[in-house]
């Protein structure tokens, strides 16, 4: 086998997919997506990366030793509330937790919100007499008769999927462990999800509502795994068949299978981890990420190349505690239409032209100004090169929105509504990488910005201005595949986490330091047959607080705990040193409790080297147009180079235009830019 | 049998006459022109000068002189050992130093900056549940009144207004207490000027006067017997129902004295607890009511040390409210102190009087128990409504 | 003031509203106690002071505090005059200095430009515990603000950058809980910090001058936004009454009245023919009342428009000096945000009800309140806290939507602490936190049910409580049914059992004693004649109504054995039914 590794990505619109072979030759694919069964544009994919390779799809396959899919079945469901018919246990006294929601409403004043998606209607949520004190001591034991009542009526009612939240669980998980096997004495084969499995922590709501989105989506993503895994066996494939995660890391598609939730919001993941390797290819290991569609721009931030993760994560208005890739979404993308209000601010977004009609210069009927529009009118996109020349744009389409839709109403000409449509939306998205660094304790002065999508990299460049930051990246050639790369770099990872109480004087070290070794043995079980020969590593960390506090600070501890009082000090030390850091204090010497334990086990999958670049002389550009730039205050000529004659070693002063397949480099006056090894563009300021 | 030399012959010398009448005569105009201890309870009143290391030279009257040294220490610990000069701060924190949250005092340096000043007054009010700032409904210090810690109210000469309106704020009678700050800056003003005229306010002539009561207080003490003497007391107040039984134990030991407690009661939720000041002032006081002027300062104070565990019913700390422990437990140990004291052999003069339950300024409802000293008021008798544990 | 493009003009204004989210994360993250950092009480915003002072922008927090902290910066600039320099910072919490109760703490940093403007970033935020005779500082025995907490004027706490080590002293003395206060009294002061930082940044850029133009564009864009949502409102006058039951100082049915009169100008909200100021501690200041006056408001319209001065300018409020609604000192306050302050939002959505019905709804959380506090044996530690379950409920149905969740979208930014959590950091054991059968107000859309709460006390703990919403109950809306008494049982089921009447103090539960709780949803929202007999039987199927209570409330039959609706007998009823009650109108009024 010629050892090809291929990364499947299925997004909303398309399906992308990088196949890299050994020699570090690499194919790409990009086919229209297909909702009802992604499995087909899965294999569409294949077809089309074996005509490009000259093979047969079974020959493709065969010489394949590894896929790795990133799949948006489980955010599907969650956004078409499509999922199984599901059920809850729960503690008896505590039935509408899950509607409460802590009193947590999406609306600043208004009264008139309606509520949530009901996953799990009020009838369908059966108290159960049990309870488990703080301590973990149970106070009242399981009343199994009536776990009994309730798996006869999950049977009659034709119940698909069922949660099981007690409270305290993560502490003393028998009576949830117990319910199961009483529920599959009945209904051998539904699925059930356990609290203390999903989310072994602390805080009931977050745990109930993340089993519940589990016992949701898990079902449908199962039938969806175990089909294509059994479609790619008939056609050939006997590789390892791997699963992109929302933490970043990859599973074993049957381990992916065990638990939906994790990856409800797992289709960003994969180009945040693609973002942080190509950062460190480069040496740029504080990245900020922006990804600018068709309909919305994702921020994130990566530290010291890696990913920052959340457990503060809301999914189609549910609680989802697992560790997501931090990402957060900001109004506008492409296609985001610009309109004026009553009070005469001009807004873009939320609602999008989307793809079809589009902005008002795809010529397909679309009237509404959008920011693809503006970015037209302001020369940052050539109507004859756009997609690589796919599709010429309606310039006097896109003037003719502008004029209507946002010059007249503020009473200036077109291309100032355009460059205001554009310096909003350059303002809202400096806000929102501002806001995701200081929520970490960062300064966005320490950190790069990456940009990609088709977006990104046409509105980077002016983001300095406003942020100071380090220097722009943009990934070149595969931005459009981005995820799917992510999904070929991303490492195989199970992440293990569960309570543990204890505080920082009367710690039993011994007790704690075997805990840890346990659970990182439960990750190596897990990790099953594909990572046995990969160099493995372990990152365990212990979650810490201040006696009383509510907010925990994960302390790295390296792959293991020794149990000795210096290197416990040192411990301690690290915790007042992060929590100083996070939280801009500390309290040496003050009492600390240990909340919870978390352990990453890692097979380092061995990073394919995509083939370097043919160096070149001197490209010149290919044409000239007039580019408006603020720093410019207006027009000015500008050289237009097209992306696919550069190659290493190239670089040039701003202004200027670098037209890619499905994005435009934009460089300011004043910047410089150079592609550089790992097929990155770094654009800087030119002193 | 009082076996000391009646020292009240040997007349004191001319410095430590003169200081003790200018002293007096401070402390005369502070009374007159200071609202509270006017119509209040003015025996808490008391003006002082210390050296620049912060000892008691002298003071107006003798009573609180423990009380109002450790107030002046936790003042200059607050500001890193020295107020400097144009500076003024303010305290009423009993636990550090103080008696009660009424007693405010004030301390500045002197304008030579060779010592500081002190002048100490009872307020009127200053919050808390009851106008008088004293209830025998406290189970907490903050149902009581406001803690004040040392605060600067002045710099370089200029006053600090926002600090000094968080004071008047926290008064039901913001132009009384403003008066009686008033009045105790203008009398320490006063002084400062009296001191420097009549040579006193030098450091050497501090070093003169502590000399002389270094020898007078050998003197005074020159025939003292090693030995140890202890009693028992009870701390009883009818209207909370504290009923509190106390060993206290005086040791002699080459002409020091050391007070200890080999039973001391822990602190209880009711407003007799007494703070480290009132403890101390009051186990010196039947001592200091006989000395002559010249050994009442520092040089006591440094011939005593007392003995306290931090949170019992004789060193009140924070929450415990110590309303009334200057009348009534420092007169239990005041007495308890004069009986060992006699035993001593040291001459013991009277001093009930500084710890009598004060006529005013609000007096206080009495209870239905027969030996209650305080007036029935309108028949509401507070002993019901009062008793700790409905107050818990 | 020069012209400013719009477009700049709008940067500016988000730039600032950004830094709002800014500060409210760096607060967030430092803060101690639970009741800041995990129940969000506390809000950010900038304020800008030229001829006169202008909130310009806020972070998505507690409403009770919008109108309140721009009373405080008014405040702290009347007090000091000119004798405020950059590098100070400013601390407050007294109700008469624009405050809203003692437990509120503002802090400010006043930054100078040029030409003698001023911007100036604000946290305010509800401490645990002031000192005061109570802890916890709600007091119901109090009758002047000394018997609540310790009152803090302004005072500079920072001078010239240099912190005064004795002011914090002072504070940090009078509080039972001094090294959790000293945390988030640290968090408070990092914030604005951070606002000043990014204010500078801003006017670096763009000059003092075009800033603040900008913020003088900001106010006109939300006022014009505000009155283009009104303009489509009737003119004319509506009066909005309601009741608060008790102040817990044996004043009774304290009358809260708001006369709202709609203009081409603007509106005027006047509250002639309200009670006088009690003795007991319900007295809303004139900040907490425009803070909930701008809560009704705001809750009536779009979500969108930015909260500023450039709506206060639209709205003038008139509160009569010495009544409730402006008490003068030395009048307790303590309880006003929560009880005269939901009477004020209520009276004023029940003057919008009779010009707007669509719009109109619960905005208030008003009703019980209990704090609880003791010596928690497993840390030996004091411990005082709120318990929300005693109420947690109280959003009304609306138009178009049953009532759900807990309390109205306005004060959704308060997040209730988890069993697990509470468990843990207080000796409590929760037996019951959840709806009840038969409890929520009938309507075309129904309020959310009654809450049930059991809390047994693992250790002897002290509750002080105030029960209201029991003389008047939560009202209907536009036809809709009104909700149910609210009450707390202490030492429920054993021989020490109490209801609690109006209001305790010092109660203590012994170990082992629970106590219970049932706080009322909001009212109704239209004719429960009108609701659509499916959304009924989804009710009776998740047991928010019994069949009997369908027929009761609502006239739909429901069959017992199918649990199918019985539409003809249904529809039967319903026509009984509208006959006799129009009869008994048509009775009424001849």
């Amino acid at each position: 086998m010629s050892g090809y590794v291929i990364g499947v990505d299925v997004g909303g619109t398309f399906t992308d997919l990088v196949c890299v072979g050994e020699a570090g030759d690499v194919l790409t694919a990009k086919v229209p997506s297909t909702p009802a069964d992604q499995g087909i544009g899965v294999l569409s994919g294949i077809a089309n990366l074996a005509d490009r390779a000259a093979v047969s799809v079974e020959d493709l396959l065969a010489r394949t030793k590894m896929i790795v899919h990133g799949t948006t079945v489980a955010t599907n469901t969650m956004i078409e509330w499509s999922g199984a018919h599901t059920y809850l246990l729960t503690t008896r006294g505590f039935r509408d937790l899950i509607d409460i929601r802590r009193n947590y409403k999406e609306a600043a004043f208004d009264i008139r919100l309606k509520a949530p998606y009901p996953i799990v209607p009020r009838r369908r949520r059966i108290p159960i007499t049990e309870r488990i004190t703080e301590t973990g001591a149970v106070l009242t034991p399981l009343a199994e008769e009536e776990v009994r009542a309730a798996a006869r009526r999950l049977a009659d009612e034709g119940a698909q999927a069922v949660a099981i939240c007690f409270l305290f669980s993560f502490l003393a998980p028998e009576h949830e462990l117990r319910a199961r096997e009483i529920i599959h004495e009945v209904l051998p084969s539904i699925h059930v999800s356990l609290s203390h499995e999903v989310l072994p922590k602390i805080r009931e709501f977050e745990r109930l509502s993340t089993t519940i989105v589990d016992a949701y989506v898990t079902p449908k993503l199962r039938g969806y795994l175990t089909n294509l895994e059994r479609t790619l066996a008939e056609r050939g494939y006997a590789g390892d068949f791997f699963i992109m995660r929302s933490n970043g890391g990859v599973v074993d598609v049957g381990r992916a299978a065990e638990s939906g939730v994790q990856l409800v919001a797992s289709g960003p993941a994969g180009g945040v981890v693609a973002a942080s390797s190509i950062g460190a290819a480069v040496s740029d290991r504080n990245l900020l990420t922006i990804d600018m569609g068709g309909t919305s721009a994702d921020v994130s931030l990566i530290r010291d190349g890696t990913p920052s993760v959340s457990m503060d994560s809301w999914f189609s208005r549910y609680r989802v505690a697992v560790p997501l890739v931090d990402v957060t979404s900001v109004g506008a993308g492409g296609g985001s239409i610009a309109w004026i209000d009553d009070g005469g601010a001009l807004r873009i977004g939320p609602a999008s032209a989307g793809s079809y009609p589009g902005p008002a210069c795809y010529g397909r009927g679309g009237t509404a100004a959008t920011v693809t529009d503006a970015n037209l009118i302001l020369g940052y996109i050539g109507a004859d090169s756009f997609l690589g020349g796919a599709m010429a744009l309606d310039v006097e389409g896109a003037r003719r929105a502008l004029q209507a839709g946002i010059a007249d109403p503020l009473g200036v000409g077109v291309e100032e509504a355009a460059a205001a449509i554009v310096r909003i939306v350059n303002h809202n998205m400096a806000n929102a990488l501002r806001v995701i660094s200081i929520e970490k304790g960062y300064d966005v002065r320490d950190f790069s910005l990456m940009a990609f999508g088709g977006g990104g990299p046409l509105h980077a460049a002016a983001l300095v201005q406003e942020l100071r930051v380090r220097r722009i990246l943009v990934p070149r050639g595969h931005a459009s595949v981005l995820c799917a790369l992510g999904d070929v770099l991303a490492d195989i990872r199970e992440s293990r986490s569960r309570g543990y109480y204890a505080r920082s004087e009367t710690v039993d070290l011994p007790a704690l330091a075997q805990a840890v070794t346990t659970m990182v043995d439960e990750a190596d079980a897990l990790m099953g047959e594909q990572a046995r020969n990969l160099r493995r590593v372990v990152e365990c960390a212990l979650e810490m607080r201040y006696k009383g506090q509510t907010h925990e600070v994960a302390v790295p501890i390296g792959s293991g705990l020794e149990p000795t009082p210096e290197r416990w000090a040192e411990v301690l030390a690290d915790f007042d040193r992060l929590h100083a850091q996070r939280f801009s204090y500390s309290r040496p010497g003050a009492e600390i409790e240990i909340v919870g334990l978390q352990v990453d086990r890692f097979a380092l999958r061995a990073k394919p080297e995509m083939n370097g670049l043919g160096r070149t002389s001197q490209a010149t550009a290919t044409s000239e147009r007039p580019v408006h730039f603020p720093t410019a205050a207006g027009y000015v000529p500008t050289p237009i180079y097209s992306g696919v004659e550069l190659g290493l070693g190239f670089t040039a002063r701003g202004p200027l235009v670098i037209e890619e397949a499905n994005t435009s480099v934009v460089v300011m006056p004043g910047q410089r830019v150079s592609l550089v090894a790992g097929n990155v563009y770094i654009i800087e300021d030119d002193r | 049998m009082s076996i000391m030399m009646p020292s009240t012959q040997v007349a004191a010398s001319p410095q430590m006459g003169e200081l003790v009448r200018i002293l007096r005569h401070a402390d005369a105009k502070l009374r007159r022109s200071s609202p509270s201890t006017a119509l209040g309870d003015d025996r808490h009143a008391v003006v002082g000068l210390f050296d620049e290391t912060g000892a008691v030279v002298a003071l107006s009257r003798r009573a609180w002189l423990a009380s109002l040294a450790a107030t002046v220490r936790s003042v200059l610990d607050a500001f890193g050992g020295t107020l400097p000069v144009g500076e003024l701060a303010v305290s009423n924190d009993p636990y550090a130093g103080g008696t009660h949250v009424t007693d405010f005092t004030v301390v500045r340096p002197l304008a030579g900056g060779t010592g500081y000043l002190a002048a100490r007054f009872h307020t009127l009010d200053i919050g808390g549940e009851q106008l008088g700032s004293i209830t025998p409904r406290a189970a907490e210090i903050w149902e009581e009144g406001v803690l004040v810690p040392p605060l600067r109210l002045a710099r370089s000469g200029q006053a600090d207004f926002d600090a000094a309106t968080m004071l008047d704020f926290n008064s039901r009678l913001p132009d009384v207490l403003r008066g009686d700050l008033k009045a105790a800056v203008r009398t320490l003003d006063e002084l400062d000027v009296a001191l420097a005229t009549a040579g006193l306010g030098g450091r050497d002539a501090h070093a003169a006067l502590l000399e002389e009561a270094r020898a007078r207080m050998r003197d005074e003490l020159a025939e003292l017997q090693d030995g140890s003497w202890s009693t028992t007391g009870r701390i009883h107040h009818c209207c909370t129902g504290v009923d509190v039984p106390f060993e206290l134990k005086l040791t002699v030991a080459a002409g020091q004295l050391r007070f200890a407690f080999p039973v001391e009661p822990a602190g209880v939720k009711a407003f007799v607890n007494s703070s480290a000041g009132t403890t101390a002032s009051a186990l010196l006081a039947p001592l200091a009511a006989g000395l002559p002027d010249a050994a009442c300062n520092a040089v006591l104070l440094d011939r005593v040390t007392i003995a306290t565990t931090p949170g019992s019913l004789f060193h009140a700390q924070a929450p415990l409210p110590t309303g009334y422990a200057p009348y009534i437990t420092a007169g239990e140990l005041a007495r308890r102190a004069a009986e060992l004291a006699g035993q001593a052999g040291l001459r013991v003069a009277p001093y009930e009087h500084w710890f009598a339950l004060p006529a005013r300024p609000f007096s206080l409802p009495g209870c239905d128990d027969p030996g209650c000293p305080f007036p029935k008021v309108g028949g509401d008798t507070h002993k019901t409504r009062y008793a700790p544990g409905a107050r818990s | 003031m020069s012209e400013v493009d719009p477009i700049t003009a709008q940067v500016v204004r988000e730039y600032l509203e950004s830094v709002s989210k800014e500060m409210s994360s760096v607060v967030e993250r430092t803060a101690v106690h639970p009741l800041f950092n995990e129940c969000h009480d506390y809000s950010t915003g900038v304020f800008h002071r030229r001829d006169s002072v202008s909130l310009v922008a806020r972070a998505t927090a507690i409403p009770v505090h919008i109108f309140a902290s721009l009373k405080s910066v008014e405040a702290m600039l009347d007090y000091f005059g000119d004798g405020l320099a950059d590098g100070d910072v400013v601390i407050l919490n007294d109700p008469f200095f624009g405050g809203t109760h003692n437990a509120d703490w503002t802090v400010m940093k006043p930054i100078f430009l040029e030409g003698g403007g001023m911007l100036c970033p604000a946290v305010r935020a509800h401490m645990a515990d002031s000192g005061g005779p109570v802890a916890g500082n709600y007091n119901p025995d109090a009758r002047e603000v000394w018997q609540e907490a310790f009152r803090i004027p302004p005072v500079k706490i920072v001078e010239a950058g240099r912190l005064r080590e004795d002011v914090r002293a002072t504070i940090l003395a009078n509080t039972r809980i001094p090294e959790t206060l000293d945390g988030d009294l640290r968090a408070m002061m990092a914030a604005v910090e951070i606002g000043e930082q990014r204010i500078r940044e801003l006017c670096e850029r763009y000059g003092d001058r075009v800033v603040e133009a900008c913020v003088d564009e900001a106010l006109n864009y939300s006022e014009r936004r505000f009155r283009s949502e009104i303009a489509s409102w009737p003119k004319g006058r509506t009066i909005g009454v309601w009741h608060l039951d008790h102040d817990s100082a044996g004043t009774h049915d304290i009358r809260i009245q708001a006369t709202l009169e709609v203009s081409e100008s603007g509106l005027k909200v006047d509250f002639e023919g309200s009670s006088p100021q009690t003795p007991g501690f319900v007295n809303s200041t004139e900040g907490n009342t425009a803070s909930w006056v701008y809560t009704a408001l705001c809750a009536a319209l779009s979500d969108d428009i930015p909260i500023n001065s450039g709506l206060f300018r639209v709205v003038d409020i008139q509160t009569p000096l010495g009544s409730v609604v402006n008490p003068v000192p030395p009048a307790a306050t303590m309880s006003a945000t929560g009880r005269v302050g939901s009477e004020v939002g209520l009276s004023v959505m029940k003057a919008l009800e009779q010009i707007v019905p669509e719009r109109s709804g619960n905005v208030s959380y008003g009703g019980s309140l209990c704090t609880t506090y003791g010596v928690d044996p497993r840390y030996d530690e004091f411990f005082v806290t709120i318990e929300y379950g005693s109420n947690l409920v109280s959003a009304s149905a609306a138009f178009g939507t049953d009532g759900w969740g807990g309390w109205p979208a306005p004060f959704s930014t308060l997040v209730f602490n988890t069993i697990e959590m509470l468990e843990i950091q207080f000796p409590y054991r929760y037996h019951r936190y959840e709806y009840t059968t038969d409890t929520a107000a009938p309507g075309r859309w129904r309020g959310v049910p009654a809450f049930a709460m059991e809390r047994e006390a693992v250790t002897e703990q002290y509750v002080n409580a105030i029960v209201v919403g029991v003389r008047h109950v939560a009202p209907g809306w536009a036809g809709g049914e009104p909700g149910i008494p609210n009450e707390i049982t202490l030492a429920t089921g054993s021989p020490d059992e109490r209801a609690v009447v109006e209001t305790v103090t010092r109660a203590p539960l012994k170990a082992g004693q629970v106590m219970t709780s049932l706080r009322s949803g909001g009212g109704g929202f239209g004719d429960p004649l009108e609701r659509d007999p499916d959304a009924v039987r989804a009710d009776v199927l998740d047991e928010i109504y019994t069949r009997e209570a369908a027929k009761r409330a609502f006239a739909v039959v429901i069959d017992p054995a199918t649990m199918d609706i019985d539409t003809e007998a249904t529809r039967a009823l319903r026509v009984e039914r509208r006959n006799t009650s129009q009869t008994a109108i048509m009775e009424a009024t001849t």
